[in-house]
């Protein structure tokens, strides 16, 4: 090759790499800035006491005791609802409608929900289970998180079981097990890790949303255990805090913000270093 | 017989390494197990595959299938434990018979059938859990058995399938750890473990070393004095060295049914010979 030819090439290679590089430090620095802004207004706000105290009143100490629970709670309800829902409506969709129509339709409309605005989540579990009980519950938050967490549970679902391979389960029907033996016993087990995986980040993903509990589980002064009663949550009780005009308020917001980045971000390294345990 | 006049020498281009090929001899015939009668068969998008195929494999005989790709080789055997009935739109017409019955009934028990015929495929396909299991797994479909009882089934069908003294000491290990010859074996094992009478091999050695080869030959050569097995295979040699019966096919119609050392020494078809001499395909 002509040397004129190799080095324009080795030029506009180098050429790309720097855009590349440009692109990736600019997505980077966002991300690094606003990490950064979290960890420096927030980490005075950690102590003891955060994980202990009742949010307080304008002006004095507290914590964020009650809001830290109700958004466990809520999570945790909302995953135990959608979780099941979810794998057997992937299962269904994946393994035994694959070519039928309403599989399709049923796919799609999973997908539109998939990037449907949590605000009109909200709204929706407002007009069905608010306003015929009369008022706000953390069941109705927790339903509306499920909603949210639903169809990314069952997409993943769809999407792990398609990567087994169809030589699994041609290999475990040539034995002569039954289908659902097969299912249970053989392609479960192969798409394990995967379906957890899409469960984790079903909750790093709700465990942070604030519009579907504004209209449902809206918040609460006081603790609470009870689900039928309206309860305090970190994303509405930070959305509330950091809008008021009270420094201390304020530092919790902070505080809340940096609790919930962590937990999500421990959640995020989980999931994938599951991921990662089944590809290698 | 009749021979084409434009027929040449088959043994001259058929080659086995130099040596004068040592073919499977059969003692006697034994009796016929399964019997394949005018059988057709179309895929979804109207490919007609297989052309009236007749023949018919024997009890305790290796019968191999050759034939280039796409002759529908791989479809017969999957016909005879229905695996096409998990593909809606896939159709088939005639008959096999396994031990007197016609197996492409509509009645018939697809999950009794399957553990009647076993097969093996191309790529080994062990299931995600311990070796043990993958043994277990199959015994636990149709028996209820013992602790020791299976401890001794899986020790058995291990031992048949010569594995047992390399993977004795990791039985609870998973089955993907496995080379891909071991794996290979594992899931031969797998299908003898469920006493089956029939066993059917897609090209069992295709994606295995020439080592791990050999010992999967030895195997079906083996089992062979055990069990009806048919044996798909694009490595003449291999049809040559395991098996006692030979059908060639081409296009989805049967060219050529006979004893294996026929076919490759005096084929009377002249696309037999063309094939065997390595002339195409």
């Amino acid at each position: 090759m002509p040397g004129a030819i190799a080095a324009r090439r080795y030029r506009r290679n180098r050429i790309a790499i720097g855009f590349s590089l440009l692109a990736a430090a600019f997505g980077l620095f966002f991300l690094g800035a606003i990490l950064w802004t979290l960890f420096w207004n927030g980490i005075s706000a950690i102590n003891l006491s955060i994980f202990t105290k009742m949010t307080p009143p304008p002006g004095s100490s507290g914590g964020l005791a009650n809001a830290i629970f109700g958004s466990v709670a809520m999570t945790f309800t909302a995953i135990v609802i959608a979780t099941p829902i979810g794998i057997l409506a992937g299962t269904y969709l994946s393994e035994y409608a694959r070519d039928s129509k309403l599989a399709e339709a049923a796919r799609f409309v999973n997908d539109v929900l998939l990037s449907a605005p949590s605000i009109i989540v909200s709204l929706f579990v407002y007009a069905i289970l608010v306003v015929p009980f009369g008022h706000f519950s953390a069941w109705s938050g927790a339903v509306a998180l499920a909603v949210i967490a639903l169809p990314v549970i069952n997409r993943t679902t769809q999407d792990m079981l398609s990567l087994v391979p169809n030589a699994l389960r041609e290999a475990a029907a040539a034995l002569g097990a039954p289908r659902w033996k097969a299912m249970t016993a053989v392609i479960y087990r192969s798409a394990y890790s995967g379906i957890l995986t899409g469960v984790l980040l079903a909750v790093a993903r709700i465990s942070g949303e604030t519009a579907p509990l504004l209209f449902t589980a809206l918040s609460n002064q006081y603790w609470t255990s009870d689900m039928s009663q309206p309860m305090a949550n970190l994303p509405v009780v930070i959305f509330q805090f950091a809008m008021s005009p009270y420094d201390d308020w304020q530092r919790l917001a902070w505080g809340g913000a940096l609790i919930i980045t962590v937990a999500i971000l421990a959640l995020n390294i989980l999931a994938r270093s599951l991921a990662g345990r089944r590809s290698s | 017989m009749n021979m084409p006049a434009d027929t040449q020498t088959p043994t001259q281009g058929f080659d086995m390494q130099a040596q004068a090929p040592t073919f499977v001899q059969g003692q006697h015939d034994q009796a016929v197990k399964l019997e394949v009668k005018n059988l057709d068969f179309w895929y979804q998008n109207g490919h007609h595959t297989l052309k009236n195929v007749n023949l018919a494999l024997r009890d305790k005989t290796v019968t191999a299938f050759i034939g280039p790709s796409g002759c529908g080789k791989s479809t017969l055997l999957r016909v005879f434990n229905r695996m096409y009935d998990l593909y809606p739109g896939q159709r088939v017409t005639g008959e096999v018979i396994l031990d007197g019955r016609n197996i492409l009934a509509k009645t018939e028990d697809l999950n009794q059938l399957r553990a009647k015929v076993g097969m093996v495929f191309q790529k080994p396909t062990p299931f995600p859990m311990s070796i043990y299991e993958n043994i277990a797994f199959g015994i636990r479909l149709y028996e209820k058995v013992s602790k020791a009882e299976m401890n001794n089934r899986v020790e058995q069908a291990l031992r048949e399938t010569a594995l047992w003294d390399e993977v004795k000491d990791k039985l609870h290990q998973s089955g993907l750890g496995l080379s891909g010859g071991q794996q290979q074996r594992l899931c031969i094992a797998r299908a003898v473990a469920v006493k089956p009478e029939v066993l059917l091999l897609d090209e069992p050695a295709s994606a295995l070393d020439p080592i791990s080869t050999a010992k999967v030959e030895d195997l079906i050569i083996k089992l062979g004095q055990q069990y009806c097995i048919a044996i798909v295979t694009h490595n003449m040699q291999q049809a040559a060295r395991t098996s006692l019966y030979t059908a060639f096919m081409y296009l989805g119609e049967l060219v050529e049914f006979d004893k294996t050392e026929k076919i490759f020494t005096a084929p009377s078809q002249p696309r037999t010979n063309d094939y065997v001499t390595g002339r195409f395909g």
